[in-house]
């Protein structure tokens, strides 16, 4: 509860990270336990609050002090916290330099929410900060104090663009206390990144940091301990030594926890290789398309949309074998046989175009499920991105072999010290408990919000809602105010940009295509009269800013067209109106045929939609039901994911044979 | 889909070479027709059984080849049989925990120490779970064995194996001839204090001979053994020894005989006891002798020879059927089962590779789960009944680990099993219906409820025919058999004695009256004389009277029986003695012992009562209850009811002539109008019937009595 980062060895050669060792039932149990009876003393603000006056104390002294006097105050510090490691007396110190040095540099000095955050932080909690209370201000606190201390920090975004853009916003500070700060984006070089390591503060998004992580375990091999490391050093094996790029994992503030950390879990990160050429490959997956689509659906196969599964039936399994049977030299054995035909069927059944991915420039790539974001260079593994290639009629790429691979799950356990930040992080407390030990603490607004929340409309059909939503965007568009309309999917976001086309109502587009103009279209989203759809990419981290007119006129407004499968990320759009005290107004319209409810729960809902109710409660009892629609959705995703973490334990243990650990 | 070809952390592992450590070997067995490989490690002692399929796998490794290599061929080799990815990493994995391969890679210390620290970490967690049988291990027999081995080889023979069925034929034939002798009130005897003593003596000495029988055993075909140590069974110390090396053996009648050698000791030892018992005079040394043969003889082929319980009979079993593990595939065997049929869930592979084995698995793991039931329950009570507090807490996790455990994980599995979580309304509602019914069975469906007992037909005391006076049986009135009724003379006796004493008082009288008259000027003479003769007088009446009785009448109406009539003519019978019965058999009552337990039922809810008597056994007979006395008591009616005269209830032991009962029990009479009553003494069957009710009311009362009695809460 009360931990705070350490200073350990950092150099690429002893890289220092948490050993994980399995729980037993026991020590599972007795964690629980804790978490059960802690969560008061946890989440209450009461052992950060008694800084803030000291604090402040400290700050009206340093206020006085001329620049060369902060200068020496900070290299005195620094000495200082180097040799007592992070006192109470430094970290009062420490944090009040960081505030004034914002002030001066930035002229944003930290409120007190934001100390509160940046300790609760620190001593490696997640911080619950509502939407728009100047986090990436916030975390400036824990990493530079951290920094001082002799301790790397990495802080971790969710995106390329944000983490450009904090890093930018934020350089003056670390600049002036004397701490080096570097940004990787996509696209350095393997030196590059290892300079960038070697900073105090490193901003970084989550997939990259990953991905070096894993090209670090690649080039060790099997060398995982340092001391195999020590041993190439002193071999003279210098190549080994400068292939490498993190100087280990010691303490990393997690921007958007709850995304990285538990909506991102489940996604496997996997470097693959070279490709092997297999001409012959071709031609199976073609005959294993040919006789998924040879099948028919019921009778030999059974598909549930919600929980993404087929299964065969028996007459389904018979038919498979015959139909395979002597087709050639790679259709020996039933489970191989069986396996192919069934992978044919998920690229036919399962993945959609425009949901689960995009054809760009013919080629097939993947679309992030909870960012709406393309993801480059991501192939799905064992035939499958073949086999949707030759569904979408796309030239057929060369499969590779993985390298290596790991979930944001498991990495983000090894840090030594982790604290985040996040806007909404209520609902999962207990799971960031039990996977990473990591508390909430909420922290208080800073002004009272005055965010408007217009109610919940429901219509029957998808048609209707579309229709409503087009009408309530040109009644605002008419009147000047700013609207940003989230949708579900790309193709959601297109079918509505044409209807708003038809009408003649300017807009702008932001999805997975638009990838490249983001910031742009984020900056133009709060100017008068400005209509943005967006999928839910735009709904962590971008704030919008708005002008004076806008904010007289009633601040930016925002629709949501679809519950998303947690009912975090609706706050997280929600989030994007009304930021820190400004004006703004939310409204939610939903339909009955939305993807959250399942066919058979949607027909019963419309069935009781045509009964004579009075509409309020008719909304009322709908909005309940498909809330909880929702929450059975979330329910499932945290089961899956403690699944998964499960699953990793036993494989990591039926592994232990193998020298490498990822 | 659940079985895939490839595995995503294959690459972690493609690469690899490894091979097969020295100290491992491999052994072809045959179990149930098909062809094992056993894999024995000789460091740890441990077994692992691998498919003929494996055993190809392994045979490739041989540290030259990566596993990638190894994949291919077998994949090309075995055809539709190929192993998946995740099955070849669950092999290695599989050899890797038993410490038996070696890799191209160096060996993280680190791992090793998680892996070592793990080890004895689920040892100690193993001997937690079953506080009732902990394992203490003492020290390596190995070098002792090998040294004494010599002396022991010459009986592992058929010579051997002839001499122990003489020996055992002897002792069995003795037993037969002294069986009266031998099982004479055998529970006193076992429980006696003293014995308790003796067989806490003897048992040790038993038990080490058998566990160095089944030591011999694997020494004699090439084993080695190299743990002996003690048990706690129940608390109480007991040798054992690792016999394990025995799996190693290819012909499963040496496995067998390994495991079922102990007995056959014991039994010997007990056959040669009972030579000393039959030769030895009573003392301490037939005492012994007779324990061990207890030990030897009952107490090894009941729990040793028990193949339900896991000891020496089950490896037998288990090693006979040719089914290695045979009670926990059993379980896993039924688990299976329930997936399949009861919740319908598809793609699973059943533990059991043929239809019989299938049926051994379900058939052993469910009269194992009964009977294991009543076993856990009965220690459990015991145990309690000892050691009140660390007994109750020990009796609850027994079993509630052996008993409730798997129950509790069948039901709590569909929420972490995939497989069953597909399913999972189906697995809901059916295991629901299944509870519910046997809730609702067991709460709410009453159930015919009876009482059974033991009844009497039971001569009154003013049946008895008894002498009034001394004297020899003159003549016989009414042969036996005959009808009499009130007041008919029915004997006759001759009582010199009395006679001649009626005459002595009649002369004392005479005399007295004289001397009398003669003192009428003495006045205080005279009324001492007078007082005197008042006296004589008396004594003389009464002897008249009692001579009266040696005319003896009946009392009552009904047929007259003398037992041995034909010999009591001339016989000297004493006052008071029973000479026969004058039995209205229509009057006859029947009673009835109920014990303190029953008697609530039977006297507030009885519905009504059938009765049989042991002579017409077929004959059933409607009865009632005329009264139920309010009072226990421990004064049995008749022989009949004992355990001694062939009955239920116990008789107190301290107590030798009377027949008087171990516990108090209510006595109850019953009318049966319509039954031709015939006999008397005569046993008869009660069956009182209750209002049906439900099961759960019935095992509530009958736990909370235990609890009063053991207890007293």
């Amino acid at each position: 509860m009360y931990k705070r980062p350490q200073r350990l060895p950092q150099s690429v050669l002893e890289r220092p990270q948490l050993n994980l060792h399995k729980q037993g039932r026991m020590e599972r149990w007795s964690h629980r336990l804790a978490a059960f009876l802690s969560r008061p003393f946890r989440s209450s603000l009461s052992s950060y609050k008694r800084f803030l006056r000291p604090i402040h104390r400290e700050s009206i002294r340093l206020e006085s002090l001329t620049e060369a006097e902060i200068d020496s105050y900070i290299a005195e510090l620094r000495s200082e916290l180097f040799k007592q490691g992070i006192t109470n007396r430094l970290l009062v110190r420490s944090f009040a330099l960081v505030r004034e040095v914002a002030g001066r540099t930035l002229g944003m000095k930290h409120f007190d929410s934001q100390l509160l955050g940046g300790l609760a932080m620190f001593h490696g909690n997640i911080a619950e900060m509502h939407t728009g209370e100047g986090k990436t201000l916030t975390a400036t606190l824990s990493a530079a104090t951290a920094a001082f201390a002799g301790v790397p920090v990495h802080v971790v975004t969710v995106n390329d663009y944000l983490t450009a853009r904090d890093a930018e916003e934020m350089a003056p500070v670390y600049e002036r206390l004397g701490l080096s700060v570097g940004v990787i984006v996509h696209g350095l070089s393997p030196q590059e990144r290892r300079e960038i390591y070697a900073k105090d503060v490193v901003y970084c998004t989550n997939k990259e940091l990953v991905f070096d992580y894993l090209k670090d375990s690649i080039v060790l091999e099997d060398k995982q301990h340092k001391l195999h490391l020590h041993a190439e050093r002193l071999k003279g094996n210098q190549q080994i030594l400068e292939g490498l790029m993190l100087r280990g994992l010691h303490f990393a503030i997690v921007d958007e926890a709850d995304s990285v950390l538990l909506d991102e879990a489940r996604t496997p990160l996997i470097i693959s290789g070279p490709e092997i050429e297999q001409e012959e490959q071709r031609e199976v997956y073609q005959q294993a398309m040919d006789i998924a689509q040879e099948l028919e659906a019921e009778t030999h196969y059974l598909v549930n949309q919600r929980e993404r599964r087929i299964e065969y039936t028996e007459d389904g399994e018979a038919r498979v074998l015959q139909l395979t049977d002597g087709l050639g030299p790679f259709w020996v054995g039933r489970v191989r046989c069986l396996e192919l035909v069934f992978q044919a069927l998920t690229a036919l059944h399962l993945f959609i175009r425009d949901k689960h991915y995009l054809i760009k420039d013919d080629k097939v790539m993947i679309v992030d499920e909870h960012t709406g974001r393309v993801m480059e260079d991501r192939t799905w593994e064992r035939g499958l991105h073949q086999l949707i290639e030759i569904k979408e009629r796309c030239e057929l790429s060369n499969p590779r072999e993985t390298l290596a691979r790991i979930s944001f799950q498991n990495f983000f356990r090894f840090y030594h010290h982790l604290g985040g930040m996040t806007g909404t992080a209520k609902e999962v407390m207990p799971e960031l408990w039990q996977v990473y030990g990591l508390p909430v603490v909420n922290i208080p607004t800073n002004k009272p919000s005055r965010r408007k929340k217009l109610g919940v409309s429901i219509s029957p059909t998808e048609h209707e809602k579309w229709q409503k939503v087009a009408e309530g965007v040109r009644h605002l568009h008419s009147q000047g105010r700013p609207v940003l309309v989230g949708t579900h999917s790309v193709a959601a976001s297109e079918h509505l940009s044409e209807r708003l086309l038809k009408l003649g109502i300017e807009h702008q587009l932001l999805n997975a295509k638009q990838d490249q103009s983001e910031a742009d279209i984020v900056a133009r989203a709060g100017e008068p009269g400005c209509v943005t759809i967006a999928t839910n990419m735009a709904g962590r981290g971008t704030d919008i800013k708005l002008s004076v007119d806008v904010e007289a006129s009633g601040g930016l407004h925002v629709i949501l067209t679809e519950l998303h499968e947690a009912s975090r990320i609706d706050r997280q759009l929600e989030g994007r109106c009304a930021r820190q005290g400004d004006q703004g107004s939310f409204e939610v319209i939903l339909s009955l045929e939305d993807t959250i409810l399942s066919e058979a729960f949607s027909d019963l809902l419309k069935r009781f939609f045509a009964w004579p109710v009075p509409s309020a409660l008719r909304t009322r009892l709908l909005s309940i039901l498909m809330r909880r629609a929702q929450k059975q959705l979330e329910a499932d995703h945290a089961r899956m994911r403690a699944e998964l973490l499960k699953q990793d334990e036993r494989q990591r243990e039926i592994l232990s044979f193998t020298s490498s650990k990822i | 889909m659940s079985v895939s070809l490839f595995s995503a952390s294959w690459y972690r592992v493609a690469d690899l070479k490894i091979r097969l450590r020295k100290h491992a070997h491999i052994h072809r067995h045959q179990y149930r027709g098909k062809t094992w490989y056993v894999l024995q490690d000789h460091v740890t002692g441990q077994f692992q059984r691998f498919s003929p399929e494996a055993y190809q796998i392994i045979g490739l490794m041989d540290g030259r080849r990566s596993l990638q290599q190894v994949w291919d061929v077998s994949c090309k080799r075995l055809g539709d049989g190929m192993p998946t990815q995740d099955e070849v990493i669950q092999l290695v994995a599989q050899l890797n925990r038993a410490n038996v391969i070696q890799s191209d890679i160096l060996p993280d210390i680190e791992e090793l120490q998680i892996r070592r620290r793990e080890q004895a970490q689920r040892k100690l967690v193993q001997q937690l779970k079953s506080p009732l049988s902990v394992r203490i291990p003492m020290m390596d027999p190995e070098g002792f064995l090998s040294s004494t081995m010599w002396l022991v080889r010459p009986f592992y023979s058929w010579f051997g194996m002839l001499l122990w069925a003489f020996i055992i034929f002897v002792g069995l034939s003795l037993s037969v001839v002294h069986w009266e002798a031998l099982t004479e009130n055998i529970s006193d005897r076992v429980l006696a204090l003293e014995n308790l003593l003796l067989i806490a003596l003897v048992y040790p000495f038993v038990k080490v001979i058998h566990e160095l029988g089944h030591a011999y055993a694997v020494k004699r075909w090439g084993g080695e053994v190299h743990e002996v140590g003690i048990m706690l069974l129940v608390l109480f110390p007991v040798p054992y020894v690792d016999a394990s090396a025995a799996s190693a053996f290819r012909n499963k009648y040496q496995r067998m005989l390994v495991g079922a050698i102990g007995i056959m000791v014991e039994l010997m030892v007990a056959a040669i006891a009972m030579v000393v018992w039959t030769l030895a005079e009573p003392g301490i040394v037939r005492a012994i002798a007779f324990n061990t043969m207890l030990i030897g003889g009952f107490s090894t082929l009941l729990f040793n020879g028990n193949p339900l319980l896991r000891f020496d009979a089950y490896y037998v079993l288990s090693d006979f059927l040719e089914i290695p593990n045979l009670a926990s595939r059993g379980n896993r065997q039924v688990a299976y089962l329930t997936k399949k049929y009861l919740y319908g869930v598809r793609n699973l592979t059943a533990p059991a590779g043929s239809r019989g084995e299938g049926a051994w698995l379900a058939f052993y793991a469910s009269a194992a789960y009964i009977y294991r039931l009543f076993v856990m329950v009965a220690i459990a009570l015991f145990v309690a009944s000892q050691y009140f507090v660390i007994g109750s807490l020990l009796a609850v996790w027994s079993i509630w680990a052996t008993l409730f455990m798997p129950i509790l994980k069948t039901i709590t599995k569909p929420a972490t099993d995939p497989e069953l979580r597909a399913k999972r309304v189906r697995v809901i509602t059916i295991s629901s219906i299944l509870i519910g019914a046997i809730a609702g069975l067991i709460f709410l469906f009453p159930v015919p409820y009876k009482t059974q007992t033991e009844g009497v037909l039971w001569v009154p005391q003013d049946s008895y025919v008894r002498s009034q006076v001394s004297g020899f049986v003159e003549s016989l009135e009414v042969s036996s058999g005959k009808q009499v009724i009130e007041g008919q003379l029915l004997l006759k006796f001759s009582a010199p004695d009395l006679e001649a004493k009626v005459q002595v008082l009649q002369a004392q009288i005479a005399e007295a009256e004289i001397r009398l008259e003669a003192s009428l000027r003495d006045r205080s003479a005279s009324e001492i004389l007078r007082e005197e003769l008042q006296f004589i007088q008396r004594e003389y009446q009464r002897a008249q009277e009692r001579l009266k009785g040696i005319n003896l009448y009946s009392s009552a109406s009904g047929e007259f029986i003398v037992p041995d009539a034909h010999r009591i003519l001339g016989r000297y019978v004493n006052r008071g003695e029973l000479i026969g019965y004058v039995v209205d058999y229509n009057q006859l009552s029947l009673v009835a012992m109920v014990s303190e337990d029953e008697i609530d039922q039977v006297r507030n809810q009885n519905r009504s009562v059938e009765l049989r008597f042991s002579s017409s056994p077929n004959d059933v007979y409607k009865g009632e209850i005329v009264r139920a006395l309010p009072a226990t008591t421990q004064q049995l009616p008749s022989l009949v009811l004992s355990t001694e005269g062939g009955g239920r209830i116990a008789l107190d032991p301290n107590n030798e002539d009377g027949l008087k009962s171990f516990r108090s029990h209510f006595r109850i009479d019953l009318s049966v109008p319509d039954a031709p009553k015939q006999r008397y003494d005569e046993r008869v069957y009660v069956l009182i019937e209750h209002d049906p009710e439900p099961l759960a009311y019935r095992w509530y009362r009958s736990i909370r009595r235990v609890f009063l009695r053991q207890f007293d809460v």
